[in-house]
């Protein structure tokens, strides 16, 4: 990291080919030549984030223009040198690296042919561009913020967080009617680059007419797409993708959709959320545990209840088999379509609830699982006891922090609920043994799917540490097995 | 022709998958009942042996709709143990799980009728209808410890198991039902079986009872 | 990144053995045990396990000989003529063991969980999922097993832990009472179950290399398998005694059904922890199934293009250990014949046999 800076010269040709050099595959830097002074003789270049440039910034360039109007050309570069244009805040840079360290902080950056410094033009920053807070993945601690529709704002949002020069963006169409723009974002060293060339291959390896979100490039490059697990994690959170690429993933955007695709995906990143490394160990510990008994419970509780109240009733106490029994006395159907119907209940109650605004949303939330289910218990359609397994098992699915995955897990919560209906106990074990082998068999990008639980001692047992217990993060000193091999060290302590 | 192949294979697959469902054997919660006791005893001038169960209270059973959870049938008289709960199980009108059976109460004529004893402990030990964590217990008259159940607040196997459990010891732990068949093969311990004397309104404790190895049952205060 | 090589690491291959081996061993093993040696069948264990380890020397020293796995051991340095009936015969023992593990696995479901639910249909059900966990290869297993481990381990020994406040000393005192001849029955029986062994030499490594750590991991699992099978066994004669423990069908499951702990939640666990052996016995299954697909399907190697290659070489296996295990069940005399077979054919066959391949016979 320690290299060489490459000094200003009064040559721009050279500095244009030392800023394309340091940000090179970095399509979303922007470089514009202009001909300023008398007779428009002089060249000079402003080097900018694509979406960086706002009012203050076009003020500052008229005033530019209109300073150098009549100044000649032998003169420019004294002027740029000692007055700056007359520009109170802008800061003259000699080194290229310097430059870009200050064009990545959200300004503009000036050469003039004939100075032999650079000046920075400042800007706000990284503008809001329409940011708003997240919906859903939200969090106790940390950004709210939330990636827009804009696959440019989107790429600046990840890059005000990765400041670096090998943040890459390397951008292309997709959708031969609808051009989309697309992004993959990841940072040079730290990606495996054989990864960034299959992603490309895989999104660019279909002609379609149109792609309106990240949803359908991510149906159109998954390994297994019968599976209902998705192998590639979506996120609405640019701290969350920032995070991602510096643990060397591979970001994608697709321009018109506020969900980024993180890249490879595996069962813990969908059940780790960031705040898990703004809190202290304990906490983030204790988290993940509830995230991951919950995701076993959203999955199998209902097959269980089935299980033990049709088959094994001796792992009940007595008197909770009995109040069970009581409560099943007059329900006019069978166990098994008792815990259907209310699971299908629950669906439909959730789907009219997401469809219906935010307020009238909540309406239904309460008029069914309030009102609906008290009178279904009064009327002896179902008994207490279903209402209450159907409402944790609910419960347990929210807590699973990524939609796509907490939803695969409530389709395979009918296939258990058969296979218990069924066989008992046995069609439970059947049924968790089957979800197993199929994520054993899954991988997202050449990556197993159970990761880090699998094949851990390939990275010496550092992905672990990560996993359903997080260790102190200073014990978390490597990189996950998919980043690039030869840099793999993200923490150490500074040599004294 | 391939797809309609395909699609009646399909379907062949479905029915029968369907049918599997439909046909299977289970029965449902509500159909069954909980018999927390078991009662044996022989009847020595009529050579039978004699079963009966007992089952919850609808007041703890937790339910607040009035049903009763009662199903006590009259004792069932047959020539063995096995024909005997058979006999019994024929008068209910749920389907019996015994596998929250508390207390198996034996009477002290059918311990000493070493066929009768036996045949039951086969039984059960091949069946293994019966936690072997049952609670064995003694008691000399089976029909005194019956008349108790009306006068007692909740139902005699949960009194009894209640009533054993406070007797345990940490070291000498009370004798269970796997402890009897275990013995039955083993014929190496002595087995001490709590021997209950029923009042009218509880029981008393009327000392232990020694069974096994290989010994003809003594008396043991 | 990964690549699909057939490689499994250490950690799976000790892992998957351990599974595969621990099953059935304390599943079956003490009833047969308990009938021939009695107390001493804990020497039977131990001198068992040490054959076993005295095998997976034998089969480290021919590893190394070959220098390579052995399916690549056969197509290099040996003519069709040795290999085919090789593959055959190894081919036909796994699936005939499959159907035997199918067929204690859905006696082992049908008696401990689902007594209503006819045999068949429990035995489908095993050899369908059995067959889908097959078709992902061994690596989907491996990493399988690699998650499951704690899940199983954990319960298990606290179980049996748990099960020491039953533990009757005067069951387990009577020693140096068996006679030598069902001494040397025992041990030959704890071998016998130490012989999916006999796999780890169809386990892909680096040519010349990495037997060793595989070798490491393989004794790992058998030391483990061995402990816990002492473990178990002095509990089980703790817990029952010998005479009674000879009439029980599944032991281990009934202490299971025996163990309370004091204000616990669930009030019998022998259902629950059933999934113990349901994982375990997968996992035998999973092994030899696998197997016998493998080596049919280097044997039809030629027709490997056809698009119903893949499903009929999981599909034919799979019916025929369907038929194996059906057989053993309704054919009177089925089991005993096939532990003839495992104990005269098989095992002298898994012992000599590799070590025969190793004299004679290059390909030119």
């Amino acid at each position: 990291m320690n290299e060489k800076k490459q000094p200003i010269t009064i040559n721009i040709a050279e500095n244009e080919a030392g800023m394309r050099r340091v940000f090179s595959h970095c399509d979303d830097l922007k470089i514009r030549k202009m001909s300023v002074g008398a007779n428009q003789k002089v060249q000079c270049l402003i080097c900018h984030i694509e979406v960086n440039m706002d009012n203050m910034m076009l003020i500052a360039l008229g005033r530019l223009l209109s300073y150098l109007e009549n100044i000649p050309k032998e003169q420019i570069g004294f002027e740029v040198k000692n007055n700056a244009f007359g520009l109170s805040d802008a800061t003259p840079f000699s080194y290229i690296e310097d430059a870009a360290a200050a064009l990545l902080s959200g300004d503009a950056i000036l050469f003039v042919d004939g100075a032999d410094v650079a000046l920075k033009i400042p800007a706000k920053g990284y503008p809001n561009m329409g940011v708003g807070e997240s919906d859903t993945e939200k969090v106790v601690r940390g950004s709210n913020e939330s990636f827009t529709e804009s696959e440019k704002a989107n790429t600046a949002l990840i890059r005000r967080r990765v400041r670096s020069t090998r943040l890459k963006v390397k951008e292309f169409k997709v959708g031969i009617r609808s051009h989309t723009n697309v992004a993959i974002v990841y940072i040079e060293d730290l990606a495996d680059p054989e990864l960034v060339e299959e992603i490309y291959e895989r999104l660019t390896a279909y002609e379609i007419d149109g792609v309106l979100d990240s949803g359908v490039m991510e149906q159109l490059t998954e390994e297994n797409w019968a599976s209902p697990f998705p192998q590639m994690q979506s996120t609405r959170r640019p701290d969350r993708a920032a995070m991602s690429v510096l643990d060397g993933k591979v970001v994608v955007l697709v321009d018109n959709s506020p969900l980024a695709l993180l890249l490879p995906a595996d069962v813990n990143s969908f059940l780790k959320t960031t705040d898990d490394y703004y809190n202290r160990f304990h906490m983030a510990t204790f988290a993940r545990i509830i995230r991951y008994v919950s995701a076993f419970f959203a999955l199998t509780l209902p097959g269980l209840y089935l299980a033990v109240t049709n088959f094994h009733t001796q792992i009940l106490p007595t008197p909770l088999l009995l109040s069970f029994w009581q409560a099943r006395m007059g329900v006019p159907f069978p166990a098994a379509l008792e815990v259907l119907l209310m699971e299908l209940s629950f669906e439909l109650l959730r789907e009219a609830g997401v469809r219906l605004p935010g307020a009238m949303g909540n309406t239904i939330g309460i008029v069914g699982g309030l009102i609906i289910g008290q009178a279904a218990v009064d009327a002896n359609l179902v008994s207490p006891i279903v209402v209450i397994v159907v409402a944790f098992t609910a419960l347990c699915s929210f807590a699973i922090p990524n939609e796509e995955f907490a939803f695969s897990f409530r389709i395979l919560k009918f296939v258990i609920i058969g296979l218990s209906a069924w066989l008992g106990f046995f069609g439970f074990l059947i049924g968790v043994f089957g979800v197993l082998v199929h994520m054993a068999g899954l991988k997202s990008f050449h990556t197993p799917y159970l990761t880090p639980y699998v094949s851990p001692g390939l990275n010496g047992y550092q992905d672990e540490k990560d996993a359903i217990v997080r260790f102190p993060l200073r014990m978390i000193w490597k990189r996950p097995i998919y980043a690039n091999r030869y840099e793999r060290t993200r923490l150490k302590k500074k040599e004294k | 022709m391939k797809k309609s192949i395909k699609k009646g294979l399909c379907m062949v697959l479905l029915g029968s998958c369907l049918l599997q469902l439909t046909a299977c054997a289970k029965t449902e919660l509500e159909e069954r009942c909980y018999p927390l006791l078991a009662v044996v005893d022989y009847d020595e001038d009529a050579n039978q042996v004699s079963f009966c169960a007992g089952f919850p209270r609808a007041d703890n059973s937790g339910g607040s709709t009035g049903q009763t959870a009662e199903l006590q049938v009259s004792t069932a008289s047959e020539k063995t143990f096995e024909t005997s709960k058979a006999e019994y199980e024929k008068n209910l009108n749920k389907v019996p799980d015994y596998n929250h059976i508390k207390v198996l109460v034996l009477g002290e004529d059918f311990v000493e009728n070493e066929q009768a004893y036996e045949d039951m402990l086969d039984h059960l030990s091949l069946t293994e209808e019966f936690p072997r964590n049952t609670y064995v217990c003694m008691v000399e008259d089976v029909e005194e410890l019956l008349e108790i159940d009306k006068n007692l607040p909740q139902d005699l196997g949960t009194y009894l198991e209640e009533y054993l459990g406070n007797h345990e010891e940490k070291k000498n732990r009370m004798l269970t039902l796997g402890d009897l068949i275990d013995e039955k093969e083993n014929k190496t311990l002595v087995l001490y079986a709590p021997y209950l004397i029923p009042e009218e309104t509880y029981v008393e404790w009327g000392g232990y009872y020694a069974i096994g190895a290989g010994m003809p049952p003594i008396d043991f205060e | 990144m990964y690549v699909d090589n057939g490689k499994i690491s250490g950690r799976q291959t000790f892992r998957l053995y351990v599974f595969d081996l621990m099953g059935i061993a304390t599943l079956l093993l003490p009833p047969y045990l308990a009938r021939l040696c009695g107390c001493d069948g804990i020497w039977a264990i131990i001198i068992g396990s040490g054959t076993g380890f005295v095998y997976l020397l034998y089969l480290g020293w021919i590893m190394k000989k070959m220098g390579q796995d052995m399916l690549a051991y056969l197509k290099e340095q040996k003519s069709r003529w040795i290999r085919y009936p090789v593959l055959s015969l190894v081919g036909i023992h796994s699936l005939i063991t499959a159907g035997f593990c199918a067929c204690v696995f859905t006696r082992l479901m049908q008696h401990s969980l689902i007594r209503e639910v006819s045999y068949e249909v429990i035995l489908l059900v095993i050899v369908v999922v059995a067959a889908y966990a097959v078709s992902g290869g061994l690596e989907c297993r491996a990493r399988v097993y690699e998650v499951l481990f704690w899940f199983v381990l954990i319960p298990y020994v606290g179980m049996m832990l748990a099960s020491l406040r039953n533990f009757e000393t005067a069951y387990a005192a009577s020693f140096f009472t068996a006679e030598t001849g069902n001494l040397l029955k025992g041990i030959y029986l704890v071998f016998l179950l130490v012989t999916p062994l006999f796999f780890s030499l169809f386990l892909i490594h680096e040519k010349g290399k990495k037997y060793g750590s595989m070798i490491k991991s393989v004794a790992g699992a058998l030391l483990l398998t061995a402990i816990i099978l002492l473990g178990s066994y002095i509990l089980l004669i703790g817990n029952f005694g010998a005479n009674s423990l000879k009439t029980m069908r599944f032991p281990v499951v009934t202490l299971m059904s025996t163990i309370q702990f004091e204000g616990n939640f669930l009030k019998r666990m022998d259902a629950l922890m059933v999934a113990v052996w349901f994982f375990t016995l997968f996992a035998l299954l999973n092994l030899h199934l696998h197997y016998g697909v493998k080596m049919g399907r280097e044997l039809w190697k030629k027709y490997e293009k056809a698009r119903i290659y893949k499903g009929c070489t999981l599909f034919v296996p799979a019916a025929l250990v369907c038929a194996v295990a059906y057989g053993m069940e309704y054919w009177e005399g089925g089991l005993d014949l096939f532990l003839k077979y495992y104990s005269y054919v098989a095992m002298p066959l898994m012992v000599i046999g590799p070590g025969l391949l190793l004299i004679g016979g290059k390909k030119a």
